[in-house]
């Protein structure tokens, strides 16, 4: 099991660790400069209707108040979306949703933009509001865009399926619904916006990837994007929330036009409001099998609510439907996808990116077949699982871990498993509450996927003070970026972390590493270091021994220089180095992400894998449900970081138990019904305060290329079913929607009532 | 550029921040969390629901643990406030060091205010009970560590706390 | 519509009265343009999420005289408005003589929360999840109008009369008074002494059900006591629930249908359906009604479930210990007989 005492010296202190217990880390939201303005964003007042005219006149005669902007005021490009520039930086005639930015405001105080905002005239004329993808796909409704309601589909059949479920002895069918779950970064969108006196312009805000805020935002301001520096590390939080442009068009739009710095800082509710959500998903299932258990067939059909615009939309309903075939064989396939825009809030990336979905549903259609086979659902998994030749969900080749195999043996012989068969009847337990174990299995794809530009890279050098600068353009979210490339440069290159300036999150600074995303980031610096170790290092000692003049070969990297492998003495310190070099010494690399050989989009080449095992307890007199334990086994190559792999995976964790039992920002004729933290209930300490294990397998196969696979989403994918199907151990009861509705759960037959049927 | 309404209703304000005397005009009704952010610079106090639900701006009041957010200026009158700047300024405090040794948080927006929580759940029960730790961090909202590391942080502090107070003899079963 | 947190760009004017009558007279004469503040949690969440406009006048009662002690009193505790539930929740004499008070307020917000809000202002919001326990202890409310202090006004009767909108919204919350309790534990306390006197069986629960398992808005609370005469029948019970935006009520004819009669598993059925009948709820998008009556019901059935078990692994007799003591949402764990 992975914990600090297993992990012994690998267990370090982050690098960020100090200035975060002691608050003295500036966030960007944390910045301010003197003479600052304050800007403020107007959302739209409805759902969806018609600009028939804004007036600013008031909010800009308003003392204190510099600059009041609309659409007109856009320089460049009204649009930005990192897939599909379709969504409007100030909306011209038409808002799509109440997150829609109709005007922004700068002015001297917080209060006095507040009141100006309440001063701009907007004239609406209110449409029919689409809350529904079903009914937004139907004929005469309004079209939200040029080409229509239906965002994107994706469509995957392998045989025929008609065909196959009549050779069925078995079928099961269900319609699967998970919740708009919200990112809830307990920091909301925000950060500096500094016009420099060169024309330059600084942003401080977070992103996940900062070159693409700043390719967006030249757009929007017509500039080339040099003039532009984006500083977007460090970040409270983001999973996937903070990747596409949030405030970031307005401040820079507002510092512009009024030439002075400007701070947004967005309040909660305002974050909710504009911000994205998981895409909400009702996913209908039929899969069929033989006597002997083998899948013959399963029919998918996904429905997604997008919301107004796209952004990543396409991508995420790509993913889940590659994932709603997963890990598993079928004889035949059927997958229709279908991605929605609707005027209810904006749906996007976040973390697990469609597969949570996707995994709720095939899992449960797992658990079901196993159960009408009378089969243990564990080896009914097995059975089923794909060759370990190498086959993907949409047959395409992937990388051979063998992964799937460990994680599934890991858990059937894990101590939770083996309780499942032996639960106790009920114990010194009153009759209501009724414990339950269930498992799932999850493989989880790493990386854009086949034919979306996927590169990567990073760079070395030793700077002139003779710190090792290592520079990447990757994002500290939280996730522990830092420590991770810390701990890699320390224990691939024997470089001590006094050594080392990392470099990260300003695009004035870093190479293009990609989007701090899908599962990448750790995968890609091994990769870059692991290419930049013998030019770099090479380089190094060449330096060192013509300047010490002994010959190179007897030289090494070490803490603080670099040492006489014989003698091992120091010869030189790094900054002794730095000092006298003649030419720098530097590597860089770049590279791709590793793609499947294939034509099919989207598809993924590197696969993590995890099987998640719980117990949970259901109250039958509330429907409540607690979680009582955790075993998480995960198969995705060496961990370079224990502390940062366990977080993520017991964080995932944390996260899917809100998808699964109280998160839902609840919509009614487009208005969020959960402004803010009070009504939108993500976990707490009580709700988690059980037992986690995590089983980490960190062995691949011989002469693997690729290193540790990605670890950052797919702790968030497989609790959601585990639960699911320990609700069924423990009630008799399937659960299709999430959250859980706890309705469902209730039975008051320890009365000596009849068991109400709901 | 101030307009003249702006300085309407500025009243002399006195508290003790930290150890130190502050006195300042400010307007009574304004949260205790701007006047530390905005006027004092002291950004480590966060902002993040704005009533009292997430535990970010959680400063102490008196020595008790009071959401910053909630609290008007006025109610803060003449009392003792210490914010995550006024902990362990000679050498981190062993909540603090417990925290960093367990890697009890991620993206650290949480971690001052969960800071201070713990350090006045364990001032006040040095060995709490499961259900007393479950208590005291009921008001302290983190998105990134699901609790596990942040439980084991209270564990190993109060281990500490009690180590340094009274030998050993931590129960060492605060977050079951 | 976005929330206006300060319209004006005016910062509001705080006043200190030196006592609620003062006070009194400040919101009498500024009107609808003043608030009283007490701890101000929940006007903060309300202007935060623009439900209510911010008031330009806030009259602030936690430094006006003579609300803000606990003390006993003849007749009972008498706490003050102004008490921080954080107070209260601490409070040694409080929370053993009426446990309910003490479970209700552990379950209410978070205790940074408590630190500041006032149990005057739960009571005054009318839906306060402490409201069930206080009801079962049939406190009483301390009024301060024009004239002067009021007499005592069960609580039971303020909730109505709020509820017809038959009150004068400016007066304000002296004190909650709770009476001496004339049931066992109340002798018991009050004798100081376990073995003084001969055991009966009872209970005393509180229960919140909320949308996680801490922090929560609440979706249903109840609070029961209820003991077994040494006839085998139920006595002293007192039932009471809440939850949401519903009005918390004492369930009167439930309680009376129970008193006298004999404590019986086959009773609960009757229980459960005169629950579901007798306990008004108020469901909104996060649970419908049907889940608030049948949780209540469910909750208050199984609490004398509980106390039947009792009789059957104690034959009577013995004292039993409460089982307030657990979490409510964990389920008491005493073992079936």
């Amino acid at each position: 099991m992975l914990n600090r005492s297993s992990s012994g010296t690998r267990w370090r202190v982050r690098p960020d660790g100090q200035d975060k217990v002691t608050g003295q880390l500036k966030y960007l939201t944390d910045m301010s400069a003197p003479a600052m303005l304050y800007g403020r964003v107007l959302r739209a007042a409805y759902p969806h209707a018609a600009i028939r005219s804004v007036r600013t006149e008031r909010a800009l005669a308003l003392p204190g108040v510099e600059a009041v902007l609309t659409w007109k005021d856009v320089p460049g490009l009204n649009r930005f979306g990192i897939a599909r520039a379709d969504q409007p930086v100030f909306c011209e005639d038409r808002v799509r949703y109440t997150g829609d930015a109709v005007a922004a405001v700068a002015a001297a105080t917080p209060e006095m933009a507040e009141y100006a905002l309440r001063l701009i005239e907007v004239d609406y004329e209110p449409l029919r509001v689409l809350t529904d993808p079903e009914e937004a796909l139907t004929p005469g409704v309004p079209q939200l865009h040029p080409d229509g309601n239906r965002l994107h589909r994706s469509e995957y059949r392998r045989g025929n399926v008609d065909e196959s479920f009549g050779a069925c002895v078995h079928i099961v069918e269900a319609t699967y619904r998970t919740p708009r779950q919200m990112h809830t970064y307990m920091e909301t969108e925000g950060g500096l916006f500094v016009p420099g006196e060169d024309g330059r312009l600084t942003v401080y805000s977070p992103t996940q990837h900062g070159l693409m805020d700043r390719l967006q935002l030249a757009r929007i301001l017509a500039v080339p994007p040099e003039s532009i520096r984006v500083v977007s590390s460090p970040i409270g939080g983001s999973f996937g929330g903070k990747d596409e442009l949030n405030v970031q068009p307005y401040g820079a739009l507002l510092a512009k036009a009024t030439g002075k710095p400007v701070k947004i800082h967005q309040s909660r509710m305002e974050s909710v409001r504009a911000g994205l959500k998981r895409h909400p998903m009702t996913i209908r299932m039929k899969t069929g099998v033989d006597a002997s258990g083998r899948i013959l067939a399963h029919q998918v059909r996904v429905l997604a609510d997008t919301g107004p615009y796209a952004t990543l939309g396409a991508e995420v309903l790509n993913f889940t439907t590659e994932h709603v075939i997963g890990s598993y064989t079928f004889g035949t396939v059927d997958a229709v996808s279908d991605s929605v825009f609707t005027n209810n809030g904006m749906s996007g990336e976040f973390r697990g990116f469609g597969g949570n979905q996707a995994l709720f549903a095939l899992e449960g259609q797992m658990d079901r077949l196993a159960e009408v086979l009378g089969m243990d659902p564990w080896e009914f998994r097995r059975m089923n699982l794909l060759p370990p030749d190498g086959t993907g969900p949409f047959g395409q080749p992937i990388s051979v871990t063998g992964g799937a195999l460990k994680v599934w043996n890991a858990l059937k012989e894990s101590e939770l498993w083996q309780e499942r068969e032996h639960l106790p009847e009920s114990g010194d337990r009153p009759p209501w509450i009724q414990t339950g174990i269930g498992a799932a299995f999850v493989m989880h794809g790493a990386g854009l996927g086949y034919g979306i530009p996927d590169p990567s890279g990073g760079r070395l050098r030793l700077a002139h003070d003779g710190k090792v600068e290592a520079a990447f353009g990757f994002e500290e979210c939280g996730q522990g970026l830092l420590a991770t490339l810390e701990q890699m440069l320390v224990e691939m290159y024997g470089l001590d972390a006094s050594d080392l300036r990392l470099v990260i999150g300003d695009t004035d600074a870093v190479p293009d590493s990609g989007s701090s995303t899908a599962s990448r980031a750790t995968s890609m610096m091994w990769q870059a270091l692991r290419r930049m170790r013998e030019p770099f290092t090479g380089r190094l000692l060449a330096a060192a021994a013509e300047a010490a003049g002994v010959s190179a070969e007897c030289l090494q990297v070490g803490t603080g220089g670099v040492y006489d492998i014989y003698t091992r003495k120091r010869v030189m310190t790094y900054q002794g180095l730095a000092a006298v070099v003649k030419e720098p010494i530097r590597a860089e690399t770049s590279f791709a992400y590793p793609v499947s050989p294939t034509t099919r989009i989207g598809a993924h080449y590197l696969y993590s894998y995890a099987s998640v095992c719980v117990r949970v307890e259901v109250n039958r007199l509330t429907g409540r449900i607690r979680l009582l334990n955790q075993f998480h086994a995960v198969a995705a190559g060496p961990v370079m970081n224990p502390q940062g792999y366990l977080g993520q995976i017991e964080g995932g964790s944390g996260m899917a138990l809100g998808f699964t039992l109280s998160e839902d920002a609840v919509m009614e004729e487009g208005m969020y019904k959960t402004g803010n933290l009070d009504t939108y209930l993500i976990p707490t300490a009580s709700d988690l305060a059980c037992s986690v294990e995590v089983l980490p397998i960190e062995d691949l196969p011989e002469g693997d290329e690729h290193g540790p696979r990605g670890i950052g989403e797919i702790g968030s994918v497989g609790l959601a079913p585990a639960i699911a199907a320990a609700v069924r151990q423990a009630t008799g009861i399937w659960l299709e929607k999430l959250p859980a509705d706890p309705a469902l759960l209730q039975d008051a037959s320890f009365l000596g009532r009849k068991v109400e049927t709901v | 550029m101030k307009s003249e309404t702006d300085r309407i209703g500025l009243k002399p304000w006195t508290c003790e921040i930290n150890g130190g005397r502050v006195s300042l005009n400010v307007s009574p009704s304004r949260r205790l969390l701007d006047v530390l952010r905005d006027d004092l610079g002291l950004t480590g106090t966060k902002r993040s629901c704005d009533i009292g639900r997430c535990g970010a701006c959680m400063v102490h009041m008196d020595g008790v643990p009071v959401n910053s957010c909630l609290v008007p200026v006025y109610q803060a009158e003449g009392r003792s406030i210490t914010t995550i700047e006024g902990i362990g300024r000679d050498g981190l405090h062993p909540v603090q060091q417990a925290f960093l040794e367990e890697g009890g948080f991620q993206c650290g927006y949480c971690t001052p205010g969960m800071i201070m929580t713990v350090i006045a759940l364990l001032g006040e029960y040095p060995d709490p009970e499961p259900e007393q730790v479950k208590e005291a961090l009921s008001g302290n909202l983190c998105r990134c560590t699901g609790y596990a590391a942040i439980l084991r942080s209270v564990r190993r502090a109060s281990e500490r706390i009690i180590g340094e107070g009274c030998g050993p003899g931590g129960k060492g079963d605060a977050c079951v | 519509m976005d929330a206006i947190f300060n319209p004006v760009g005016d910062a509001p004017n705080v006043w200190h009265p030196a006592d609620a009558r003062e006070a009194y007279l400040l919101k009498r004469r500024l009107g609808r343009q003043a608030v009283y503040v007490a701890g101000g949690t929940l006007l903060r969440t309300e202007w935060e999420a623009g439900s209510r406009s911010v008031s330009p006048h806030w009259i602030d009662l936690q430094r006006a005289a003579g609300m803000g002690e606990v003390f006993m009193q003849t007749g009972g505790l008498c706490i003050g408005s102004q008490v921080t539930l954080g107070t209260c929740r601490k409070h040694p004499t409080l929370t053993s003589l009426y446990p309910l008070v003490g479970k209700a307020i552990r379950c209410t917000a978070a205790p940074s929360v408590r630190n500041v809000a006032t149990l005057g202002g739960n009571v005054c919001s009318g839906v306060g999840d402490v409201l069930p326990s206080l009801l079962l202890y049939d406190a009483e409310l301390v009024w301060q109008n024009e004239q002067g202090r009021e007499a005592p006004l069960p609580l039971r009767e303020w909730l109505e009369l709020r509820a017809a909108g038959a009150l004068d919204p400016d007066r304000i919350l002296l004190a909650i008074r709770l009476p001496e309790r004339a049931d066992e534990s109340g002798i018991r306390q009050a004798s100081g002494g376990d073995d003084a006197l001969p055991s009966l069986l009872r209970i005393e629960v509180y229960h919140k059900v909320g949308r996680r398992e801490a922090f929560s808005p609440s979706l249903v609370t109840t609070a029961v006591s209820a003991e077994i005469d040494a006839a085998g029948c139920f006595r002293q019970v007192k039932i009471a629930a809440g939850g949401g935006k519903a009005m918390p009520a004492r369930l009167g004819a439930l309680e009376a249908w129970l008193v006298g009669s004999k404590a019986d598993l086959s009773r609960l059925p009757d229980v459960y359906e005169r629950v579901m009948e007798e306990y008004q709820p108020a469901g909104d998008i996060f649970a419908g009604e049907s889940y608030r009556r049948k949780t209540a019901a469910s909750l208050i059935a199984a609490d004398l479930w509980q106390l039947l078990q009792q009789t059957a692994s104690e034959g009577g007799g013995r004292y039993a210990e409460p089982i307030q003591q657990r979490n409510a949402l964990e389920g008491p764990s005493g073992r079936p007989g």
